[in-house]
């Protein structure tokens, strides 16, 4: 908020110094800049009650410089005429507080001398005329918005505080119509409404230069309340701001008995005695804090003498027994609650940056969590490989979420956002392929052989409770479609190498994805952790890659579980290993895993171990398998008789189950 | 034969003059000094002269034996020496580095200078109920300083919204790690924001939060001095400011001095010679009632500063979407 230094000056006595005023707002009070004379200080919102004010930063200053805040002195005439012979006020709305009210008749309206416009434009109000200009200048001045009512338009003097029937009107100062929800709370007489409170006046109680009567409204509102009426009906005031941030009612009796003089200085009129009051006061506030805790909180060693000076300084009133202390903070300071308030005060008056740098001892041994510590791990496991991880945002568009919706497990479905940025951002990614995928595309024509993956976080709905995930996507560029999936395979055998993946089975079921043009469902012990395959034509046009992509996306969840950090050593063994490498063709109908399960059932003596090294095909209905022995004993070397007949066995099981032919 | 050892001597040196190859260099050996040289086979014959023709010849043959070998060794050095042909100045093979988003290295990095220090590194979700983001840290429905931080929601369930702040997850850390318990959240974070230069709708954070019964306002001095010359690897200087944050009591905002100019004044500290870069305060009675944490026992102090903001300052990256695309050109390595 801006304030001019010239306006403050009349609150102030003593040598103004701006360099020595911005200095302590900004370091004991608020964010501060100066400039040309004025000031720009950003009021925290717990403060704006008692600070978004002339007065408050007047006195604010003068507590933190030690300048003599001046306020304003006036006596107020009234006149014998009681106010509730004149007007009525009945208050039913449970969301307001506090309502005061004075009145004063005869006045004479005007437009505004030529220092109240200025004021109001450098504080960014168009003058009306007199008396709303004076309402706005005692807002300003004292920080509670206050509303004048011509009392002539009001029927028959009655004025009511309710809240809004559903459907009702509203027809604001401008001549806009709004309709209401129900529930707003509105000042009203017995036919129409006057104001949305807190907010707004209505066209129909307007003061203007014709207005003689007036009825001057001084309210707390319930913030909750101003706040959902301001942001359903998107209308933002002067007023609305400060009531949504809660106004005090001692500042708001002040500044209508403030504005009720200033009305009669400088439009004459009638004040009639007493004022209307609605809402119990608070009388005193207490707090009590102990000099040992307060240093416990704060870890400092202050002592009882220069908290007493402290409290001076701040111009709160306390009383001390040795080391506790009993506050009563000034009523007018919504924000001094509770010990830990008193605690900011006395610590930003003592200097935040007074307070000594302190080691705190460990309170146990640091951990890292599992997740991201796996997480750690297989970023570095694949920058071995050659992997590059990439940004990408987790929100993505509809024509993203239609590409990949068949990922999505069963009973899931994806989240969507309800107030998106933009059409780009509409759902919450289930896959980190697509992000991928941009990324690909992005960087295909600056880097050969793209190897690059995401690891984040991926969400979706399951039984309507939001599930969230980490997900590993990897993608490779090649320039032909088998290389791109054995680039691919290569990385998942890679993974399985180096996080040490313990599982019985593992199986490959071929599924027709929609973007895939060959891809399958990777499963290990029966269970599915992810995903592999090429993408398809249509959607390597749609994100723009020109080569051929292959790709895998695993569910970190399960892929966790099945990592061991270490395995036990084993020992090559003293004797030299046999290797024999078989080669047969087959019916293409065979399925390698059959193959592969038929093998597993071998227990042979001295075969140490067998792996696949290669499969082709050759004509329409034909293919060719390469497998690799090892033979080993733990006792001797093995002649190369026993190794022929050993292999011979495993030939014979292979001939007699799927009649292959050896090459 | 004194003289048809100089002669032989002198053919030799001739003909090792012009060799030009190991394999020519080879065949001159063998000539001149294999066991069937003729010079070898003379050594043998010199047992039949008699003794003093004997003594003055094996002299000769010795010299000439020597000088031969001598040379052999030393044209076979050059010849070997003439083989590599490689210019220092030539490159190395091209090859492609792996590497990860500055947001990752760094946040590595900012992760293992906090578990010196120690914390526990704990994860969180990015998706949370208005009750984790708000309510629990003391902002309940409509109250306006929830405006500080523009929300998006989800569609359903309702209520759930995707966390604006890693502050979300301090009533969930606290009931799960009960105190004494020191600990950071780093993480994604969300804003209904426009993308300029300096913001965009998702960004990272990171959360510090101790509790214990003496875990007080002097520690935070200690553990933003030691975080930032740790990660910026420069001597610095931190300066608090009085703030609010609804779920801090005290609140502070924390300044490092410019680590561009070291104060003296420049346009990143815009003169001032101070950056903001960190909220922080003691932890809010709110949030400890909400985390069932006995106020009157535990006390904690709370800290969040912006990831990206941090790695802008070290790098010198003037806009904030530079970190936020899959171009690798924006990687570390």
């Amino acid at each position: 908020m801006k304030f001019r230094l010239e306006d403050l000056k009349n609150y102030l006595e003593g040598k103004i110094d701006v360099e020595k005023i911005l200095n302590d707002l900004n370091l004991k009070a608020f964010e501060t800049s100066y400039e040309n004379g004025i000031f720009d200080i950003d009021i925290l919102y717990n403060r704006f009650s008692d600070s978004a004010s002339l007065l408050g930063i007047a006195k604010e200053i003068s507590i933190l410089t030690g300048l003599k805040f001046k306020e304003p002195k006036f006596k107020l005439k009234e006149s014998k005429r009681k106010i509730d012979k004149e007007v009525k006020v009945k208050v039913i709305s449970q969301k307001t507080p506090f309502y005061f009210g004075r009145v004063i008749l005869n006045v004479k309206n005007s437009i505004s001398p030529n220092w109240l416009k200025e004021f109001l434009n450098f504080y960014g109000l168009n003058s009306i005329n007199l008396l709303v200009d004076l309402s706005n200048f005692v807002m300003f001045e004292y920080g509670a918005p206050l509303h004048i009512f011509d009392l002539d338009k009001v029927k028959d003097k009655e004025i009511i505080v309710r809240e809004a029937k559903k459907g009702e009107k509203f027809i604001s100062l401008e001549g806009n119509e709004y309709e209401l929800q129900g529930g707003e709370i509105v000042i009203a007489d017995k036919e129409k409404i006057l104001a949305l409170a807190g907010i707004k006046g209505s066209k129909l109680a307007e003061v203007d230069l014709n207005t003689k009567n007036i009825f001057i409204e001084a309210a707390v509102f319930d913030p909750v309340s101003i706040y959902q009426t301001s942001r359903k009906l998107n209308v933002k005031t002067e007023a609305s701001l400060r009531f949504e941030r809660k106004v005090n009612p001692h500042i708001t009796l002040k500044a209508l008995d403030r504005i009720s003089y200033l009305i009669q200085k400088h439009a004459g009129g009638e004040i009639l005695k007493g004022k209307f009051a609605f809402g119990k006061l608070e009388r005193k506030k207490e707090i009590k804090i102990e000099l040992s805790h307060l240093n416990k909180f704060l870890g400092t060693n202050l002592k009882a003498s220069q908290v007493k000076n402290l409290l001076k300084k701040l111009k709160l009133d306390f009383k001390q027994k040795g080391d506790i202390f009993t506050i009563y903070p000034p009523l007018e300071r919504n924000d001094l609650n509770s010990k830990e308030d008193i605690y900011e005060e006395i610590l930003r008056m003592y200097g935040v940056n007074n307070v000594k740098e302190n080691f705190e001892p460990l309170l146990h041994p640091a951990y890292l969590d599992e997740n991201l510590r796996f997480n750690f791990k297989l970023r570095e496991v694949l920058k071995e490989f050659g992997y590059s991880e990439i940004f990408n945002y987790s929100l993505f568009s509809e024509k993203e979420k239609k590409i990949f919706i068949e990922i999505l497990e069963e009973n899931s479905e994806p989240i969507e956002i309800l107030n998106p940025i933009s059409e780009n951002y509409k759902f919450f990614e289930f896959t980190l392929l697509s992000g991928l995928f941009k990324g690909l595309s992005l960087n295909q024509k600056n880097f050969r052989d793209l190897k690059i993956y995401r690891l984040e976080r991926v969400s979706f709905l399951k039984e309507n409770k939001p599930i969230e995930r980490y997900s590993l996507a990897l993608a490779c560029l090649q320039k032909e479609k088998d290389l791109a999936l054995k680039e691919i395979k290569t990385c998942l055998e890679f993974l399985k190498k180096k996080l040490r993946l313990k599982f019985e089975s593992e199986s490959f079921k071929e599924k027709n994805y929609s973007f895939l043009s060959l891809g399958a469902d990777i499963y290990f012990d029966n269970e599915k952790i992810g995903i592999i395959g090429i993408l398809n034509h249509k959607v390597k046009n749609f994100y723009d890659i020109d080569w051929e992509v292959g790709l895998m996306e695993l569910n970190l969840e399960k892929i966790k579980k099945m990592s061991l950090d270490y395995e036990k050593f084993v020992f090559w063994g003293n004797y030299p290993e046999v290797i024999r490498d078989l080669s047969f063709i087959v019916d293409k109908k065979v399925n390698t895993e059959e193959i592969l399960e038929t093998l597993k059932q071998i227990k042979l003596k001295n075969l140490k171990s067998y792996k696949l090294l290669d499969i082709y095909f050759i004509q329409e209905d034909k293919k060719s398998y390469t497998f690799r022995f090892i033979f080993q004993s733990d006792e001797r070397t093995l002649k190369d008789e026993e190794v022929e007949g050993l292999l011979g066995k495993i030939k014979n099981l292979l001939e007699n189950k799927f009649k292959v032919e050896f090459r | 034969m004194k003289d048809w050892l100089i002669e032989l001597k002198e053919l030799a040196l001739k003909e090792i003059k012009n060799i030009k190859s190991l394999e020519e260099l080879e065949i001159w050996r063998i000539k001149y000094l294999g066991r069937k040289s003729e010079l070898i086979k003379f050594s043998e014959r010199l047992k039949n002269f008699p003794p003093e023709e004997r003594k003055n010849l094996g002299m000769i043959f010795n010299d000439v034996k020597e000088e031969l070998e001598k040379i052999y060794q030393s044209k076979r050095e050059e010849l070997l020496k003439e083989k590599v042909n490689f210019d220092f100045y030539h490159p190395g093979k091209a090859f492609n580095l792996p590497s990860l988003p500055l947001i990752q290295s760094n946040l590595r990095r900012i992760i293992d200078i906090f578990r010196d220090l120690g914390f526990y590194l704990i994860d969180s979700n990015y998706l949370v109920t208005e009750y984790e983001n708000f309510d629990s840290l003391n902002m309940p429905p409509y109250h306006p300083a929830r405006d500080m931080w523009d929300t998006i929601w989800l569609k359903k369930p309702n209520g759930w919204l995707l966390r604006t702040h890693t502050s979300a997850f301090q009533v969930p850390f606290l009931l799960k790690y009960r105190p004494p318990i020191r600990g950071i959240v780093p993480g994604k974070v969300f804003r209904f924001e426009a993308t300029d230069a300096r913001h965009d709708f998702e960004f990272y954070q990171i959360e510090g939060i101790s509790v214990s019964e003496n875990s007080n306002f002097s520690h935070l001095r200690f553990i933003f001095l030691e975080f930032f010359k740790r990660y910026f690897e420069k001597d610095v200087k931190v300066r608090f400011r009085p703030s609010y944050f609804p779920f801090t009591e005290p609140s502070i905002e924390v300044d490092l001095s410019c680590i561009f100019c070291n104060q003296k004044g420049c346009q990143v500290c815009k003169f001032s010679g101070w950056l903001e870069v960190a909220g922080a305060g003691m932890i809010h009675p709110h949030v400890l009632k909400c985390a069932k944490i006995d106020e009157n026992k535990f006390q904690g102090y709370a800290f969040g500063t912006g990831l990206e903001r941090l790695i802008m300052l070290k790098y010198e990256i003037n806009d904030i979407r530079l970190l936020h695309t899959p171009d690798l050109r924006s990687n570390e390595i």
